[in-house]
């Protein structure tokens, strides 16, 4: 899960990334990876923090075009490179702390997704997205195009149910997922 | 002149789990040295009671996200030795494959996320990502490879699901173990590249007469099974642990400590090197050579150097136990049955930071009675304090700031899995 004290959404100012002798961390890319990623990520076992999981699960059940795959990603720490690498587009699904009202939930882009203060110490074992995305970039790592879909929790606490206004978005997330894969012929 | 120093690093970072450093010293002398292990208690051993003994290989793996098949391959063992169950060459093989996946996934985020850092100058493995790029992507990459090892061979990158008594649940393929061949035979470049950057490091010369422990095997370097084998002499069966490990509660410790014939031991690649060097792959023979690593070595700082090697030997052993099962193929094999006879067996293997035992009784329900589980980290404890007592007094003219980033690294050398270490409770009675 992402909070707002570990990392900051900004306005980008849209940097481009140099890219030097195509750094890559698999060697040899996988033909057969398809070219958009619908990832869902967070802890099943903490309730709210779990709903990307949830929203993969459900995504399941519909028929998706062929160059979609759905993973559902846990907690990957900087194994979110890994997962990325290759893909056109990625859509990521997470709950993050927003300050918003439980249930409600907002798309952002990479460029929105910044490391500050005490996040940028790294512990390995809480590695989230952002963390994952300054590696990213301190590396020169050609990254997909990204949208991640932040959807606010009621609580994080031991538990794999979710919260009934966390349960309650669902639907709507899955239908703001259908609409990004919808709009673009890739 | 009379120095004093007053040292407290609370949660040293770039270890797994919670430990403070707390040194005190007063005119020249030490009066308080301590490793402080603040993380709370697991209860794993307690949580098997009562479970079933094909479930201990599954709860126990989650004692650790990085040792998980170590841990559930000392359990596999204690079962498999309280039942007396034979294993199959084709298990063995497929054992010491996922073994070699996960000591490669380990020494490399030891060495490289760790230890780098800390002769690169920087906090973390972010910056140095911006002044070393390639060095942080030969990592994810070689840590890329391990974890995909791991998972063609135990299901996924972390805690095996196909890993069961007497066996596998699910089997790799030839295709697969031909691709993953390939993968490691092109990872060579990358590991003779991490030999040749770990050869350029500037290791902080400390060095302490210390027993240490390891297991042995007449025909191989051990990681799985063997006899317990010290450098002061002692050989013991592994069902005689307790009478090497002799645990006791400290009171600032979470963790208990162990001594055998000194105040403490050290477990860990360094106290495999020393006891087992002369079985080593020749790369990695010549690996140890070119870090300046000579039995027996008695820096704990070398510990890294020493984890190095291993990532020379594993590459090479994982190829060659790929084109075994290769020549061999896979066949498919009977899984165990229980025969209603219950027994207590110890399982013990050499996991990234040292050897760890795993002890059961089962019942003749196929239910755990009780459970022991000793973690290398905690027998490393007693060893690091008395390193610390010993290198404080030769550094403390540095400074604090010196002291304290020499304490750091050493402990940070010991790669200590704090978490997996911890059991005791501390109860208060009101």
């Amino acid at each position: 899960m992402q909070r707002s004290n570990d990392a900051t959404m900004q306005q980008s100012n849209d940097a481009t990334m140099q890219q030097s002798n195509n750094p890559t961390i698999q060697r040899s890319n996988n033909p057969a990876m398809k070219p958009i990623l619908i990832l869902g990520l967070g802890n099943l076992l903490q309730g709210d923090d779990g709903v990307g999981c949830h929203v993969v699960h459900a995504l399941t059940q519909y028929p998706l075009p062929d160059n979609i795959e759905v993973v559902e990603g846990g907690t990957p720490g900087v194994g979110l490179l890994n997962l990325i690498e290759g893909r056109t587009r990625v859509i990521i699904i997470d709950a993050a702390e927003m300050n918003l009202t439980p249930g409600e939930f907002r798309q952002f882009t990479a460029d929105h997704i910044v490391l500050t203060g005490a996040a940028q110490r790294v512990s390995l074992h809480r590695s989230g997205v952002a963390t994952a995305l300054a590696l990213a970039r301190a590396l020169n790592l050609p990254l997909p195009e990204i949208l991640f879909l932040g959807i606010q929790p009621a609580r994080v606490e031991w538990g794999t149910a979710l919260s009934p206004a966390v349960e309650a978005a669902v639907p709507r997330v899955l239908a703001a997922i259908f609409d990004q894969v919808s709009t673009t012929d890739r | 002149m009379a120095q004093n120093l007053h040292i407290n690093v609370h949660h040293v970072t770039r270890v797994e789990g919670h430990g403070n450093i707390v040194i005190n010293a007063k005119n020249g002398v030490l009066e308080e040295c301590k490793l402080e292990i603040v993380e709370t208690p697991r209860f794993f051993e307690a949580m098997l009671r009562g479970r079933p003994y094909t479930e201990a290989s599954h709860i126990t793996s989650r004692i650790c996200g990085i040792c998980a098949v170590g841990h559930a391959t000392a359990s596999l063992r204690a079962s498999e030795n309280a039942l007396g169950v034979e294993l199959s060459e084709q298990t063995w093989l497929l054992r010491k494959l996922i073994f070699f996946g996960e000591m490669l996934d380990s020494h490399i985020l030891h060495t490289y996320m760790l230890v780098a850092p800390d002769f690169f100058n920087v906090g973390s493995v972010i910056p140095l990502a911006s002044t070393a790029p390639e060095v942080v992507l030969r990592a994810l990459r070689m840590k890329k490879l391990a974890g995909d090892l791991c998972a063609i061979i135990g299901g996924r990158h972390t805690h095996p699901i196909s890993m069961t008594v007497g066996g596998f649940t699910r089997l790799p393929t030839v295709e697969e173990l031909r691709a993953i061949r390939a993968r490691l035979i092109e990872a060579r470049k990358d590991v003779d590249e991490t030999v040749a950057l770990f050869k350029t490091l500037p290791w902080p010369q400390f060095n302490r007469e210390t027993e240490y422990v390891a297991l042995s095997k007449p025909d191989e370097y051990a990681f799985i099974d063997g006899v317990i084998t010290t450098t002061d002499g002692g050989r013991y069966s592994i069902n005689d642990y307790r009478k090497v490990t002799n645990e006791k509660c400290v009171p600032h410790s979470t963790s208990k400590h162990t001594a055998h014939k000194r105040e403490s031991y050290m477990v860990g690649a360094l106290a495999r090197f020393n006891v087992n060097h002369k079985q080593l792959h020749p790369r990695a023979q010549e690996a140890a050579d070119a870090l300046g690593l000579k039995p027996i070595c008695t820096n704990p700082y070398m510990n890294s150097a020493a984890q190095v090697v291993e990532i020379v030997h594993s590459v090479e052993e994982a190829i060659k136990i790929c084109d075994e099962l290769i020549a061999r193929g896979i066949q498919k094999e009977k899984p165990y049955q229980f025969q209603g006879r219950g027994g207590t067996g110890v399982g013990a293997c050499e996991v990234p930071r040292g050897v760890l035992f795993h002890n059961y009784e089962i019942g003749n329900d196929g239910k755990i009675v009780n459970a022991n589980c000793i973690i290398p980290t905690g027998q490393n404890l007693a060893n690091i304090e008395a390193d610390m007592r010993a290198l404080v007094p030769q550094i403390i003219d540095q400074g604090p700031e010196k002291v304290t980033l020499a304490l750091e690294m050493l402990v940070r050398a010991y790669d200590p899995c704090i978490s997996c270490s911890v059991h005791l409770l501390n109860v208060k009675f009101v």
